[in-house]
């Protein structure tokens, strides 16, 4: 591998982390509405 | 105003995207290599924010550890979760781009000298934290241990520090950069801190709305006045 192939997979290994685990809190919390959604709804 | 505070995020998070797309921009475009590792040595623009975040991640759970010992308020106790967590995560970060650099500069992947040791030990700390958080049942003892441990856990941060400059080791203590390698790395610190801040808020205010949503008594935290009037009798 070269220098610049490190470089990349350096990067996309820890903006994609980031990345990621900001996507999992977006659906979590999209999930979270919903539910508090349902049950206000059921009440 | 819940619209309000969407609109905000929004903004908030464009402006991240934004800046993380204007580093990304100027590191291929403007940054020149290094003399002597060549292209590899780009890795440190992220390498190091992200190890500065690491700590100030953990500075929080430490801070909202103290909140929650000084005020017994839940509020800390969520803030200290989320820190945590974020700093789990770029602790991750930091030790998966320091592999990737040790592989291309030292021809090893892991070695265990006294920076990167202390650095894996800060990642399981707070591993364990979550873990431990996660094994004790009562919402009160559950925080009352987070927090003593969460206290505890960031004795290790200046050992992370220290230990390159206290102690010999493969790890650099300080790197020479030029005018433009600086302004590279200034402009890194701007999304990697924009995205830790803004990962902390989203996980908190998710704590906070599982909390509101979930009955406290099926989370361990038995009402105030009953647990005072139990420790008075």
């Amino acid at each position: 591998m070269t220098g610049t192939q490190y470089a990349m997979a350096a990067y996309i290994a820890g903006l994609g982390l980031m990345l990621l685990y900001g996507l999992t809190l977006w659906v979590e919390s999209r999930a979270v509405a919903h539910r508090r959604r349902k049950d206000q709804s059921e009440k | 105003m819940p619209q309000q505070n969407n609109g905000l995020l929004r903004a908030f998070w464009a402006v991240t995207l934004l800046a993380l797309a204007a580093a990304v921009a100027v590191l291929i475009a403007y940054t020149p290599d290094e003399a002597t590792m060549g292209p590899v040595q780009k890795i440190f623009y992220l390498h190091l924010p992200l190890a500065i975040n690491t700590f100030l991640a953990c500075l929080l759970v430490f801070v909202a550890s103290i909140g929650y010992l000084w005020q017994r308020s839940v509020w800390w106790d969520d803030l200290a979760v989320a820190g945590a967590k974020v700093a789990v995560l770029l602790c991750s970060g930091v030790l998966i781009t320091g592999m990737i650099w040790g592989k291309s500069a030292w021809g090893l992947w892991w070695t265990w000298s006294p920076r990167l040791t202390f650095s894996l030990m800060l990642w399981l700390l707070y591993v364990v934290y979550l873990t431990v958080r996660a094994s004790v049942e009562s919402g009160q003892r559950r925080a009352v241990v987070g927090a003593v441990y969460g206290i505890t856990a960031f004795l290790d941060v200046p050992l992370v520090w220290l230990s390159a400059r206290l102690m010999p080791d493969i790890h650099p203590s300080s790197i020479t950069l030029s005018g433009e390698m600086k302004l590279t790395l200034a402009l890194w610190f701007l999304p990697v801190t924009l995205m830790t801040f803004g990962l902390i808020i989203a996980r908190f205010r998710l704590n906070r709305i599982i909390r509101d949503t979930t009955d406290e008594t099926q989370r361990g935290f038995e009402p105030v006045n009953l647990h005072v009037s139990e420790g008075i009798a």
